[in-house]
């Protein structure tokens, strides 16, 4: 059932669970607490298309050296239906087990929760994002073929490519069509109303794109509207909450994390395409891309016995082929040329087909420390609902990127040592960082209330009825792309409350 | 790699000699494993600093433009000197060993890898080579000039 903010007809309903951002997080919510008979309002501040008032809501000012410029504010994340799942790649993976868990050369790393314990809703998200199980290897295992090669940890993670599911228009009809969910659009949460005790929310005060405000109530309240907005709300929410709501210790907004990519870090040249036969039957490659229409890529990563020996971050190195027609004999098959550059990794080439070495630049997508200073915070500016604007810090120190040339240097030295190729690295301090537009760790997640803001459950540590979804909860970034995580959290988060409601 | 800089090879020439270079350990059947070098060597004995220093000398051209890009930034005079000694020491310190048929290419392999593998590595011109391959190339520049 669809409700217009902009409309002044309003159901007098107090929900079970009311949800705020209708993207990837706040659907899987939805859907699955609503399939159940819960009594669900899924609040949206935009309609089923982009309107670029809305996304201007998003307008803020940024510093530090990633990102660059303030319109990172308003073309990294969608504010309308479905939110950034619009516009996404659909590159999906879960976080690798070590990324999980606590590290002492990783300031301010650990979960509270552990991968195994997610691995169910793992394999739910593959359903929702339409890809294939991820096969439960210790990748830790595969790397290029030899004993020898274990001491410098060579491994190549894959990724799968959702179709890009468009959860907005995949998911729609099951939304609209249920008589318990009721979607709210055109509308934006300014602020919350408390149970006199201040330990529990009672309602959120809703202000439509139109100006018209009023409020809606629920027993349980959570914010899935993304890693910035979530810490904007929070901070904004002062009428009963003078810090902020859940916000006593000043963490909310801190931690912040993209995923730093450095685009000209150097390149590769591979003559002996790593044993072909064999890699291929290592992960069953193309048997699942021809068995269920669901692409992979392959990319370079440093094992994680060997992150833990060298203190290294988690990085991965995509390869993006650098190739020049003129440079390629003529073997007569024009159209797997064409299927190399379309889907890039460098690992599909068949050696047989090409007699001159092959080579890739690489590209480096990374995890980044989580910091206290790198934040989101309010300026003084407002938007045009009156809600103060975003301004976001976040640098990345020069010693994360000597240790992410320490990893490539590595990967230089696994593959010089297995006579398979060479590295070119030219990683420098001023390189030019670009993000992945993923938005991490403002709200995150952990057992100190004085360092997190929610619990392994994902709630709030100062109340007992505000939950956060998506990345924001996430306390360290990993470099897999975010949405396969935030979407199993969700789905353990929908478990949790199912036991409380 | 600075491509205004006078006498700097450029970017595609230097990719080859890469290629070319790192025949020098495991691609070079027609260099270290073939016939010219095995007659010298077969018989597992250390080599002579002039039979070391003939064939290096015959290495690619390729490989020199790599050696020269190595040795650019170095200083001193014994240069030649100081790069022949300290490949020949360690190339040396392994033909005794007992081999009865001595391998170059197999034993420049081993180095190589350990060099790697023991992450001894060396940049030229932003790319990746182990110590000894770095060498080997610096050397086939010095012997040639």
């Amino acid at each position: 059932m669809i409700i217009d903010g902009n409309k002044k007809e309003m159901p007098n309903t107090v929900y079970d669970v009311l949800i705020a951002g209708a993207g990837a997080a706040g659907i899987t919510l939805a859907m699955n607490l609503g399939k159940d008979g819960f009594k669900v309002a899924l609040v949206e501040s935009g309609d089923f298309e982009v309107n670029m008032d809305v996304q201007n809501l998003y307008d803020g000012t940024v510093s530090g050296n990633l990102p660059l410029e303030d319109r990172y504010l308003t073309s990294s994340r969608w504010r309308f239906f479905g939110g950034s799942t619009n516009f996404w790649a659909g590159w999906c993976r879960p976080f690798d087990a070590l990324d999980f868990k606590e590290r002492e050369w990783v300031p301010n790393s650990g979960w509270p929760i552990q991968k195994h314990e997610l691995e169910p809703e793992y394999r739910e998200s593959e359903k929702l994002v339409e890809i294939n199980p991820f096969p439960q290897l210790d990748e830790n295992q595969y790397f290029f073929g030899k004993d020898d090669n274990k001491s410098l940890g060579l491994r190549a993670p894959y990724f799968q490519w959702s179709p890009p599911t468009r959860f907005g228009d995949k998911y729609r009809n099951n939304i609209i069509d249920a008589e318990n969910i009721h979607l709210y659009k055109n509308s934006n949460i300014i602020d919350f109303g408390a149970h006199p005790n201040k330990k529990a929310l009672k309602s959120a005060e809703i202000k439509s794109n139109d100006g018209e405000v009023f409020n809606i109530s629920a027993k349980y309240f959570i914010l899935a509207c993304g890693g910035i907005e979530n810490a904007r709300i929070m901070l904004a929410a002062k009428s009963e909450y003078p810090q902020g709501i859940g916000n006593e210790r000043d963490v909310v907004g801190r931690y912040f994390m993209e995923h730093p990519h450095i685009n000209e870090t150097g390149s590769l040249l591979i003559w002996e395409l790593m044993e072909f036969k064999s890699y291929g039957d290592w992960i069953d490659f193309r048997r699942l891309r021809r068995e269920n229409n669901v692409r992979s890529s392959r990319v370079l990563s440093i094992s994680e016995p060997v992150q833990e020996r060298e203190k290294l971050l988690n990085i991965s190195v995509e390869l993006r082929p650098i190739m020049e027609l003129k440079d390629i004999k003529d073997t007569g098959s024009k159209e797997f040329i064409e299927n190399l550059a379309r889907h890039s990794s460098g690992f599909i080439v068949n050696k047989k087909l090409f007699h001159i070495p092959h080579h890739s630049k690489l590209v480096i997508r990374a995890e980044q420390v989580p910091e206290k200073s790198n934040r989101v915070t309010l300026s003084d500016e407002k938007d045009a609902l009156g809600i103060p604007k975003v301004h976001l810090h976040n640098y990345v120190s020069t010693e994360q990127l000597d240790n992410y040339k320490k990893s490539l240097e590595l990967m230089a030295s696994s593959l010089g040592s297995r006579r398979q190729g060479r590295i070119e690295i030219e990683v420098h301090h001023d390189s030019a960082l670009e993000g992945g537009y993923h938005h991490i760790g403002t709200t995150r997640m952990g057992n100190d209330a004085s360092t997190s803001v929610v619990d392994e459950n994902c709630k709030v540590h100062e109340l007992d009825n505000l939950y956060i979804a998506g990345s924001s909860v996430f306390p360290t970034s990993g470099f897999a792309n975010p949405t396969l995580t935030l979407v199993a959290l969700s789905l353990r988060l929908a478990k949790h409350l199912k036991t409380k409601l | 790699m600075n491509m205004e800089k006078k006498g700097a090879i450029s970017r595609r020439k230097f990719l080859v000699g890469i290629i070319a270079a790192s025949g020098l350990s495991f691609l070079g059947g027609n260099i270290y494993s073939g016939k010219r070098i095995g007659r010298f060597f077969s018989d597992g004995l250390k080599p002579s600093e002039a039979e070391i220093k003939h064939y290096l000398k015959n290495l690619p051209e390729a490989t020199k433009k790599i050696g020269r890009e190595y040795i650019q930034n170095k200083q001193g005079e014994d240069l030649e000197e100081e790069l022949f000694n300290d490949f020949y020491s360690r190339f040396t310190k392994n033909t005794i060993s007992g081999f009865k048929h001595f391998n170059v290419n197999e034993m420049l392999m081993g180095i190589i890898q350990d060099d790697y593998r023991h992450n001894r590595i060396v940049y030229i011109n932003n790319w990746v080579f182990s110590q000894m391959e770095a060498r080997l190339c610096g050397l086939a520049f010095v012997l040639s000039k």
